[in-house]
């Protein structure tokens, strides 16, 4: 069995990307689960360059019962940051946060999900600016 | 012998109109059925999207000036069977034993206490009015009890064999019947603003078990686009302000099989703002319908949310 998941993309532009992911977990819980993919978001429309990675502008979330890593994708995950509760964050004033994985770093997002128990559920909405190569 | 002699509670109160309706049969073309020819008498029925617990229910009766003797007992069961043919199935709850002798000899509402039951949200149930002598054996007695025979409510009646063994249905026939519970109003949905752009809907509830995919925001009741006429066909989230109780709220977009939008489970206030980041669009997908519902999870007593929706109206 597997947790109950969605993926919508709210919006795709040339330069910001908007997402929201929800989690009703069944007790398995997510690990390392690929939630944004840089290389499949809309590439930048007048030059037709690919993203290459993103940063975190703002993020709303509620997060029950469980917890909710946010990650780097790399050979060695590095972490964004880990919610819990509910809330919003906004960095624009102090600054989006930005992609400081190491070795094999992809660009893309990952979310792993720690003590999850059935009926623990999450939402999370991450606003992202893109970055092209 | 059945049941116990030691809850005999004398004949029953006649009704009062304490507590909150949650469901009946008012007969409206009446007809009169003899506890002497059936052992009892039942009506299936479906409880709302949002229960508490059921404090009593209530039967007519009508001994057309025959005095009565035996007793009776008010009990709930689960539903057996199928659509028009349900009958009682698992014992649920049941009231104390009442006396019909010094029952009014003129039609009359009986009111049967029934205590530590909450039916499940949406779950069909049948209630039953059964009779028993005086020693609590299947026996006669004459006493009628009302049913409407139009067949014009959902569900049907069911009677009871004389020996107690076996129970009928008919779908021409339904019980009168009425059903009581604690809660006068949990729930609370109170538009702020439905303009040709906006929608605000404060929904609030008091609950101690699960909704399900409880319908919150119907879109077709909103106010059509002034200029126009045309229906509102859905709505997008803008802004949320909400908090919440001991209980987690899931707002889904309705579809056939409803889609996930979002969790609110914050016991302090939790204020979304999407509109420069959104607003976040209705993502069901087969059978949309564009209404927005509400399921939780973890409700117990006590429990309670309040969710504000800030909505642009698509047409």
């Amino acid at each position: 069995m597997a947790d109950a998941v969605t993926t919508q993309t709210i919006q795709d532009g040339d330069r910001q990307v908007v997402m929201k992911f929800t989690n009703i977990s069944d007790g398995t819980g997510e690990s390392a689960v690929t939630k944004v993919d840089v290389s499949t978001l809309a590439p930048e429309s007048r030059t037709g360059r690919v993203c290459t990675e993103v940063k975190i502008n703002r993020i709303f979330y509620d997060v029950s019962g469980m917890s909710v890593d946010i990650l780097w994708d790399a050979t060695v995950d590095a972490l964004c940051l880990s919610l819990s509760g509910h809330g919003m964050f906004d960095y624009r004033a102090t600054g989006a946060l930005p992609n400081n994985a190491g070795a094999g770093k992809t660009g893309d997002i990952a979310f792993t999900t720690s003590g999850a128990t059935a009926g623990d559920r999450y939402f999370v909405m991450l606003v992202m600016t893109k970055k092209y190569d | 012998m059945i049941g116990d002699l030691m809850h005999y509670q004398g004949i029953p109160v006649t009704e009062t109109t304490s507590g909150q309706l949650a469901n009946s049969v008012e007969p409206v073309v009446k007809g009169y059925s003899s506890l002497g020819s059936y052992g009892g008498f039942g009506q299936s029925w479906v409880s709302s999207t949002n229960t508490s617990e059921v404090t009593g229910v209530s039967f007519l009766f009508n001994p057309n000036g025959t005095g009565q003797n035996g007793v009776m007992v008010a009990r709930i069961y689960t539903a057996a069977g199928f659509t028009g043919n349900y009958y009682p199935g698992t014992l649920l709850v049941e009231s104390d034993y009442y006396d019909m002798s010094g029952m009014s000899l003129n039609e009359t509402w009986y009111f049967f206490s029934l205590s530590g039951w909450t039916p499940n949200p949406s779950t069909r149930y049948v209630v039953t009015l059964e009779a028993y002598d005086s020693l609590l054996q299947d026996g006669f007695n004459s006493n009628l009890i009302i049913s409407d025979t139009t067949g014009g409510f959902p569900g049907n009646r069911s009677s009871l064999s004389t020996d107690h063994s076996i129970w009928g249905t008919s779908s021409s026939r339904d019980l009168g019947f009425r059903l009581y519970n604690e809660t006068i109003v949990s729930e609370d949905i109170v538009t702020i603003v439905d303009s040709d752009t906006t929608v605000v809907m404060l929904i609030s509830n008091v609950l101690s078990t699960d909704e399900t995919n409880a319908l919150k925001v119907d879109v077709s009741a909103l106010q059509p686009e002034s200029r126009t006429g045309r229906q509102v066909k859905e709505v997008y989230i803008e802004e949320v302000k909400a908090v919440t109780t001991n209980v987690v709220v899931d707002v889904l977009w309705d579809a056939t099989s409803p889609k996930q939008c979002l969790t609110i489970s914050g016991s302090t206030d939790t204020e979304w703002d999407f509109r420069e980041v959104g607003p976040i669009v209705n993502n069901a997908g087969s059978g949309k319908t564009g209404d927005i519902l509400f399921s939780t999870y973890g409700a117990a007593s006590g429990s309670s949310y309040s969710v504000l929706l800030v909505m642009h109206k698509k047409y």
